[in-house]
């Protein structure tokens, strides 16, 4: 033994320690990979060792090389092993290595609750902290659920350090046990005024993050917390107590008018720039809620926008992007007062940061005017050429266009102005964003119709311009706006100047290196200009020229017939059979331009984009109906191949453009156009009312422009875009001379007539023409559209399990769960206040437990409920009724607790089994009455050989005190409890604690067995006097004890190296069971026989699977588990038969229960 | 502050400390600049995950406050040591990133960023990595990179006692600290007792 204990502890000089690992990374650079497996190899030999300060070595190791992206997942156990280390080093890192690791899916986190169970109640009061930081990060929603008690319990340790952290993690908990919740809030809210200031904070921290989350159940804290924040001085505090009346306030506006006070002191006096900060953005917050009713208002806003100045100006680069992020929010709501500042903004844009550039980009959103929309175009048109990255300069580009489009143009008062933009922001190279500037293109010529020529000689210079071409093979973002400006030329080719260039243009071989798509829409109207030509040339009495025209196309469609795309070939195709027919009649003489043209006659106009969406389905349509009965299957089988055949013979004819269809198809068109005449859901080209303007012209009386200005409007090439800034400057100069002329010959008036003060003659937005008669066709809807608003809360809301009344007395129904003892040192702490825990008779299994409030909250409940309706008062009688027939039922179920217990002393391994699939805890239901329950929990250790340790809980569920218990029991021949020195085998052992009413403990005792090959059943009782105001009775409670087989064994993992060897070697003995009727998936049956059973997975394949385990007497138990389709075999291998064959038999007894 | 058992693992590393020139330019005493400034007001927080990089993008130390599997974390900390490496050096300390806020700041060749929720403060999640560093600073005693690298386990205990869950436990360093040593002292009293020979199993 010695010699084994230094060979283990020579070998682990040898073992490389963290540091030692660390360096080793550093020193193979090179091979770090290789290195790295290396080093796995070594800890995985390292954690098959006994010591556990080897096993913790290496799990500190592992944790490193987690941190380094290597998978530890396979380790896990490992951990568990070293977290449920005793002392406290490795405990330490063990818990460190779970908290790096472990995450909801990791399978073994449900073995650890006992241990963390037991180390959240351990003496030591970092044992405690380090469990609750490891619970922090991996608590799961069953580890809530199991452990919320516990937790609830630490509330009210004696040690602020504990507090604290039990505090904090509540909630944790509460995010994954949502049910926790009013069980433990009374508690979380007796803390906010706890004596020491860190548990206070702690809980200010937790009730401000779920009154965030689900304010309005929050509200009746309000004034607490108002106390809290007048007289905190804890900038930490008062920053999460000012956030949370920030999302308290648009509940309850009152709040917000006594707010303001307080907060614009803060605001005034403090030096902290986090609270500045925050109680900016309170004010700004509440002001929002606040629609109106607040006198000084103004003032408020006035002093944070002052402030937030101070901010941005500010040389700090943090509090200058907090400062115009704070800016945007007031924006929203207060325009006026954050435009003042336009110049501040303006100036952010020059900054360094482009995170600040962005903020200020996103604040000049919000600024712009009819008055500045150019003026600040044209400065951002300015970063746009001095920008450097890719990056900033396509935010730039979008912002441009935001600014320019937002709702529906408004700013815009020069829409030539606008293309011409446009048609400078197409010179950008590399830009990702050339779709968004063809969408803005077409949408401004569909939209207005007054720009439509200008549009169209821009377009036109754009097709003919090389650049977009040649860039377009490299980086094709910006050549989406030749799709643009090809449909804008065709489909308006009525305003070309020179059409035969611009479809010259179009039909250069160059083209067809563009995208697909792009070339598709070319040959689509590269036609509609034809159409048009033609119609020219005709009406001009130019055959030849007509003939010219179409010789061209048929010269230079071919080149898109070889297209590689498609769509493209499909329509070149189509396209040039059209024209060659044409040809044939032009040959003819036959006038053909009128009916080519009608091809495309008819206007195009906008839909919204949800205008499908929201055509109501008319009376007696059934959309789910069908249309023909489905065919049934025996016939479809036999005919279904002749009659594709069928088909396509039919469709082939279709497929060749048929030359005689030129008549057929205006035939068609006549008839679409009547039919869409009679169509009441077709949307036709008239406007909406609304949106009209006062007296829109019909397009073709509208001059583009009725200025009588010396610069010619049509700029010749490209235009410039400042060219129209000078000229719009020139315009509204002239007519705001106009304006003040008249105002003068009407003050003249006023003056000859009464006197009235007149007013200032301020330029405000309403006192700027737009330069066209802007004709805003707006997106069509169809008619009786349904306004939808789809505001539906994210289902996924993890916080929306939260939203939970806390205001309501509790319920019997949401009681904590308790499936485990209670801390002695806990139940004995000074605070006479402990839960009166009261059992409910009626459901033992559930385990549920009542946490009664404190009389003080009582009373408090009792005023509350005085203010409210007589409804709820007389909801809370009926509810004390309830109470007390509820406990009439309890006093009459008495004479049967004794049968309860009987029936409990058989062999249920756990009672919350049948319910769940993964088991609550541990611990079984022993025996129970009326004045107490027992549930124990049976643990073998592998280090004491052939003991067991019994753990019961005694949980006392009448209002009497308890006290002298003591316990007694039976020997049987192969076990025997280990009692005090000198007490004789008579003898009770006492129980070493009182229980007050409501309150469990935990008492343990050490059985010795002898042999465990077989199960044991040992009688007991437990006496005890329990004492109440009436006095004392002496009672007792018997119970039985049963040790199954498989609490002799112990959770041991194996290695599947380890685990062939020992089934090679033979010396195990074979049987094996086979359970019907399993449902239950294979993962949770694994999971109880883990559980239960105590067993490990070696290894897992499919539904089959390799389990060990060890007896406390170090016998080997293998089991192989296969899940049939409604069955599981189970396989097992024990060095002693008797014992397989018991352990199988229990555990047959278990999968029954599946 | 700093207790002997501390100096004591201090004095250890440093005779297994390789050389410089292994270790990568920076020298190894190069403290992570800590400005000695007033005392900073304390800080609420809920934090979704803290992050310690190298400027080399080596991730020293990670803790995740919200359960996220290894995929996404691995995912979440390429990318996004990608574009907190990538600011220049002027840039201010927060950027938005996915649905979240992120407060970095360098110290020395140690960046430490955060990621926030929407709503929380910012400047206090400044204040909050500036008071980690000083933590550190007290207990390793002018802390470098070197001391996070090679005492991981103890940046995070710091770390653990300060945060937990994502929010701040402690708002006072001196109590902060206190833990952390009296546990410590804890972990010395089991090692202590075993003497070199009575670990082999001689005594």
């Amino acid at each position: 033994m010695a010699l084994k204990m230094v060979k283990g502890s020579i070998d682990r000089m040898f073992d490389k320690n963290l540091q030692d690992l660390v360096r080793g990374i550093r020193n193979h650079k090179e091979d770090e990979a290789k290195y790295i497996s290396q080093c796995i190899d070594e800890i995985k030999q390292e954690l098959k060792q006994d010591n556990i300060a080897v096993k913790a070595n290496a799990v500190c190791k592992l944790t490193y090389l987690q941190m380094l992206g290597y998978d530890i997942s396979w380790a896990a156990f490992n951990i568990i092993e070293v977290m449920s280390a005793s002392k406290f080093t490795f405990k330490r890192i063990g818990y460190l290595a779970a908290s790096q690791s472990f995450h909801e899916g990791t399978d073994v986190i449900m073995l650890t609750t006992n241990q963390i169970r037991k180390d959240l109640s351990s003496p030591s009061q970092y044992d405690t902290g380090v469990a609750l930081t490891g619970l922090s990060c991996f608590v799961t929603p069953d580890l809530a659920r199991d452990l919320a008690n516990d937790i609830m319990t630490l509330m009210s340790h004696t040690k602020p350090y504990i507090r604290k952290k039990a505090v904090l993690i509540m909630y944790k908990v509460f995010l994954k046990y949502p049910e926790s919740l009013r069980p433990a809030f009374p508690r979380l809210k007796e803390k906010l005024e706890d004596p020491d200031p860190g548990v206070q904070s702690a809980a200010v921290n937790v009730i401000c993050e779920l009154a965030r989350r689900n304010p309005k159940n929050y509200l009746s804290l309000a004034p607490l917390f108002f106390k809290l924040m007048t007289s905190s001085t804890n900038n930490w505090v008062l920053i999460k107590i000012i956030k949370l009346f920030g999302a308290l306030t648009p509940l309850e506006p009152r709040l917000g008018k006594k707010l303001i006070e307080p907060l614009t002191n803060l605001i005034h006096s403090t030096s902290a720039m986090s609270l500045l900060y925050e109680c900016v953005n309170t004010v700004i917050a509440v002001l929002i809620s606040l629609s109106s009713g607040m006198p000084n208002h103004s003032a408020s806003i006035q002093l944070c926008v002052q402030k937030l100045r101070i901010l941005i100006e500010d040389s700090d680069q943090n509090l200058k992007y907090l400062g115009l992020l704070a800016m945007s929010k007031i924006l929203k709501t207060h325009p006026k007062s954050v435009q003042s500042h336009k110049d501040l903004i303006l100036q952010c844009l020059d900054d360094k940061d482009e995170s600040i550039r962005l903020r200020a980009l996103d604040l000049l959103y919000g600024m712009v005017s009819k008055k500045n929309l150019m003026e600040i175009v044209k400065k951002l048109m300015t970063h746009v050429d001095k920008a450097e990255g890719t990056t900033y300069r396509d935010e730039l580009l979008t912002k441009i266009i935001d600014i320019c489009s937002q709702s529906n143009y408004q700013y815009i008062t020069n829409f030539e102005w606008y293309i011409s933009i446009l048609v400078e922001l197409t010179r950008l190279e590399g830009t990702r964003h050339g779709h968004l500037i063809a969408a803005q293109m077409l949408d401004v010529a569909i939209r207005v119709k007054a720009i439509r020529k200008f549009a169209v000689s821009q377009m036109s210079a754009l097709l003919d311009s090389a650049h977009l071409l040649a860039s377009s093979t490299q980086r094709n973002g910006i050549c989406e706006v030749l799709y643009a400006a090809a449909w804008i030329c065709g489909e308006f080719s009525e305003h070309l100047q020179e059409p035969h260039h611009t479809l010259e243009a179009m039909l250069r071989p160059k083209v067809t290196t563009l995208p697909g798509h792009i070339q598709a829409v070319y040959v689509q109207n590269v036609v509609k200009l034809y159409a048009n030509i033609l119609q020219q040339k005709e009406q001009a009495g130019e055959a030849e020229g007509a003939q010219a025209v179409t010789q061209l196309m048929v010269d230079r469609l071919p080149q898109f017939v070889q297209s590689a795309d498609l769509e493209v070939q499909e329509r070149a195709s189509c396209i040039l059979q059209l024209v060659k027919h044409i040809q044939k009649l032009q040959a003819k003489d036959v006038p053909v331009a009128e009916e080519v043209s009608t091809l495309f006659a008819g206007e195009l106009n906008p839909v919204a984009p949800k205008a499908q969406k929201k055509v109501p389905v008319p009376e007696g349509l059934d959309l789910d109906a069908w249309i023909n009965e489905p065919l049934s299957d025996s016939e479809s089988e036999d005919e279904r191949p002749r009659a594709v055949f069928h088909e396509e013979e039919q469709r082939r004819p279709k497929h060749r453009p048929s030359e005689a269809d030129e008549e057929e198809l205006a035939r068609r068109r006549e008839a679409r156009k009547q039919e869409q005449a009679n169509n009441p859901f077709y949307i036709k080209s008239s406007p909406s009312p609304q949106k009209r303007y006062q007296d829109a012209p019909g397009v073709e009386h509208i001059p583009v422009v009725q200025i009588d200005l010396s610069v010619p409007l049509k700029v010749p090439g490209l235009p410039m875009s400042d060219q129209y800034v000078k000229l719009e400057e020139e315009r509204r100069h002239r007519q705001k001379l106009e304006k003040d002329k008249r105002r003068k010959k009407r003050k003249e008036k006023e003056k000859k007539g009464k006197r009235r003060h007149s007013s200032l003659p301020t330029e405000s937005d309403e006192d700027i023409a737009p330069a066209q008669q802007v004709d805003i066709v707006t997106e069509e809807m169809p008619e009786n559209a349904l306004p939808s608003d789809e505001d539906d809360k994210d289902p996924n809301d993890p916080y929306r399990a939260l939203d939970i009344d806390l205001d309501k007395p509790l319920a019997d129904s949401e009681k904590l769960p308790i499936q485990k003892h209670r801390n002695a040192e806990t139940s004995k702490s000074p605070e006479k206040d402990v839960p009166v825990v009261e059992k409910k008779s009626k459901k033992p299994k559930k385990k549920e437990k009542k946490h009664k409030e404190k009389e003080r909250d009582k009373e408090k409940k009792k005023q509350k409920e005085k203010k409210k309706s007589p409804k709820h008062k007389k909801k809370k009688h009926k509810k004390e009724k309830e109470e007390r027939t509820k406990g009439k039922k309890k006093s009459k179920k008495q004479p049967l607790g004794s049968e309860e217990a009987e029936a409990a002393g058989e062999p249920v391994q756990n009672g919350a089994a049948e319910e769940e699939p993964l088991p609550e805890s541990s611990y079984s239901l022993l025996a129970e009455n009326s004045y107490v329950k027992m549930t124990c929990d049976i643990r073998g250790s592998l280090q004491e050989d052939s003991q067991v340790t019994v753990a019961i809980v005694l949980e006392n569920r009448s209002s009497s005190i308890l006290k002298g218990m003591e316990l007694s029991v039976l020997d049987s021949l192969n076990a025997r409890m280990a009692r005090p020195q000198g007490s004789s085998v008579h003898d009770g052992v006492p129980v070493p604690f009182q229980l007050p009413p409501g309150v469990s403990n935990e008492a343990q005792y050490v059985f010795t067995i002898q042999s465990i090959v077989m199960a044991q059943k040992l009688k007991g009782t437990l006496s005890f006097i329990a004492k109440n105001d009436e006095g004392a009775t002496h009672e007792k409670l018997d119970f039985r004890l049963h040790f199954s087989c498989s609490s002799y064994l112990t959770t041991t993992p194996c290695y599947s190296d380890a685990f062939a060897k020992l089934l090679e070697s033979g010396d195990l003995s074979m049987s094996s069971v086979k359970v019907d009727g399993i449902r239950m998936s294979f993962q949770n049956l694994l999971a109880k026989i883990c559980f239960h059973h105590h067993f490990s997975v070696v290894e897992r394949v499919d539904s089959c699977a390799s389990m060990y385990s060890r007896s406390i007497q170090g016998h080997h138990v293998c089991l192989l588990v296969k899940k049939g389709e409604n069955s599981v075999s189970v396989d097992g291998k024990c060095s002693d038969s008797t014992l397989l064959s018991n352990l199988l038999e229990e555990m047959k007894a278990t999968l029954a229960k599946c | 502050m700093v207790g002997c058992a501390k100096r004591e693992g201090r004095g250890k590393r440093g005779a297994w400390a390789a050389p410089a020139g292994v270790l990568g330019g920076r020298p190894r005493g190069e403290p992570l600049c800590l400005p000695s400034g007033p005392q900073r007001p304390p800080l609420p927080q809920l934090m979704r995950f803290m992050l310690l990089f190298s400027r080399q993008g080596k991730l020293r130390l990670q803790k995740w406050y919200l359960a996220t599997s290894d995929k996404e974390r691995k995912k979440m900390v390429r990318e996004l040591m990608q574009v907190v490496l990538a600011r220049k050096p002027k840039m201010c300390s927060f950027l938005e990133w996915r649905d979240l806020k992120v407060v970095y700041k360098r110290y020395a060749s140690l960046y430490f960023c955060c990621a926030i929720e929407g709503q929380d403060n910012e400047l206090i999640t400044l204040e909050l990595i500036h008071r980690y560093v000083e933590l550190l600073d007290k207990y390793f005693g002018s802390v470098c990179e070197l001391d996070i690298i090679f005492n991981f386990e103890k940046a995070y205990f710091i770390l653990d006692e300060f945060l937990m869950g994502g929010d701040v436990q402690d708002t006072s360093k001196k109590s902060v600290l206190k833990a952390i040593e009296q546990a410590d002292l804890l972990q010395e009293e089991d090692e202590s007792p075993r003497s070199v020979l009575e670990e082999m199993g001689l005594a």
